[in-house]
């Protein structure tokens, strides 16, 4: 499949809310589980711009990178979702990544691993996970008023999903804001280019005079 | 299409999930050369059943895969765009061995197209972060059962320089059309 490989373009185009208040600046951000059910919005989210996907193609599978900060062995509880937006504004204290209306398809992806500061870790971790978040990125493509080089969202424990699960279970992950060097967050779409547009012949009625 | 040729079950943990104790990789098992699986079910199914640890502690264990491949990476360009998009396109051909390769130098059996887009604090990593990609691509392609050419030949690129504000054309002329060989390399999905 071809692949198109995205970095995150600007520091609010990450961000959270957790126990803690809306964030978008920190240098790392806790992904996973929170603790606080109760915090209106909870959730994580990254906004990637230019995203050339026509209609037609097939997404086959979708992929976040991101660098871990600080080696931990600890468990991290994913539910990894796309916002069901035709062009995804970035966020911001009143429009948080847990605010934004998703799409059906959710992947659960949790883990139980060490994972060793500075080194870029895949999400989810499962071939097959990769490929229903493919399945999630889709939703937003079919919609509408989708075209290609809009923006998309990648939501993570959105309070918008009903199954949100409010068990703290997160690790510190490299943002945009990070100062270590290529540690920006990615996503990695792999696609079947759909069939090449063509305008229709003029079709030229015979008339009986 | 055998660029993954092996399995292999490596252990990294002890303990308990709910107190996990890290150790350093001791490869647990490695399956039989040609046997290539996708899940730790299927990787530890293959285990004598007298050897095979309880279910509960395959959290401990990691799979991993012998690749074997040659790849060209060609640059198309980068994408036109003003502002400039800073995205690289290149096409890649893969061949299993650097013999398939000298035989067969015009049917790669696999290609693919990457665009990938850097910014002013990755730049620095171009190279590596494309062969990254690339690798990352092929274990994919392989469990996704990828066709064998998939390149997006609709990309409109451009070699002017004036669209590439990061210098992702020069940066990227070390890997233009020279193979690069990775050869029994163990890698995770």
């Amino acid at each position: 499949m071809a692949t198109l490989t995205l970095t995150l373009a600007a520091s609010s185009d990450d961000a959270l809310v957790s126990d803690l208040a809306y964030d978008a600046t920190g240098t790392t951000m806790q992904v996973g589980g929170t603790n606080s059910t109760s915090a209106a919005n909870t959730g994580q989210g990254f906004r990637f711009t230019n995203v050339t996907i026509a209609a037609a193609d097939t997404i086959n599978s979708v992929i976040l990178k991101l660098m871990k900060s600080a080696t931990v062995f600890s468990t991290q509880n994913n539910r990894w979702v796309f916002a069901n937006e035709d062009n995804s504004a970035t966020f911001s204290s009143g429009s948080p990544p847990g605010s934004r209306a998703i799409v059906a398809t959710i992947v659960p992806d949790s883990n139980n691993l060490n994972e060793t500061d500075g080194t870029v870790y895949n999400f989810p971790r499962a071939g097959a996970d990769q490929i229903t978040l493919g399945t999630s990125l889709a939703a937003v493509k079919n919609r509408a008023g989708w075209a290609s080089g809009n923006a998309v969202s990648l939501i993570n424990n959105s309070k918008q999903d009903a199954s949100f699960v409010g068990t703290s279970a997160r690790k510190a992950w490299h943002t945009w804001d990070s100062a270590t060097a290529s540690s920006e967050p990615q996503l990695v779409i792999d696609y079947t280019a759909g069939a090449t547009w063509s305008r229709p012949l003029p079709q030229y009625v015979p008339v009986l005079i | 299409m055998a660029f993954l040729t092996r399995t292999r079950i490596v252990q990294v943990a002890t303990g308990t999930p709910a107190a996990p104790v890290a150790i350093a990789d001791n490869t647990f098992r490695t399956g039989a050369a040609g046997v290539v699986v996708a899940t730790m079910a299927e990787a530890m199914g293959q285990v004598p059943a007298g050897q095979r640890p309880p279910q509960a502690d395959w959290w401990q264990y990691k799979l991993e895969y012998l690749v074997d491949y040659v790849v060209i990476p060609t640059l198309r360009g980068v994408k036109p765009s003003t502002p400039a998009s800073n995205t690289i396109v290149f096409d890649a051909a893969f061949w299993e061995t650097a013999a398939d390769l000298a035989a067969n130098p015009n049917n790669p059996p696999r290609r693919n197209t990457f665009s990938h887009h850097f910014t002013v604090k990755s730049v620095g990593g171009t190279v590596t972060a494309i062969r990254a990609s690339i690798d990352d691509y092929l274990v994919r392609a392989h469990f996704g059962n990828y066709p064998p050419d998939d390149r997006d030949l609709r990309i409109a690129t451009t070699t002017d320089p004036t669209f590439d504000p990061l210098g992702l054309l020069t940066r990227f002329a070390a890997l233009n059309n020279q193979p690069i060989a990775v050869v029994a390399k163990w890698r995770e999905a």
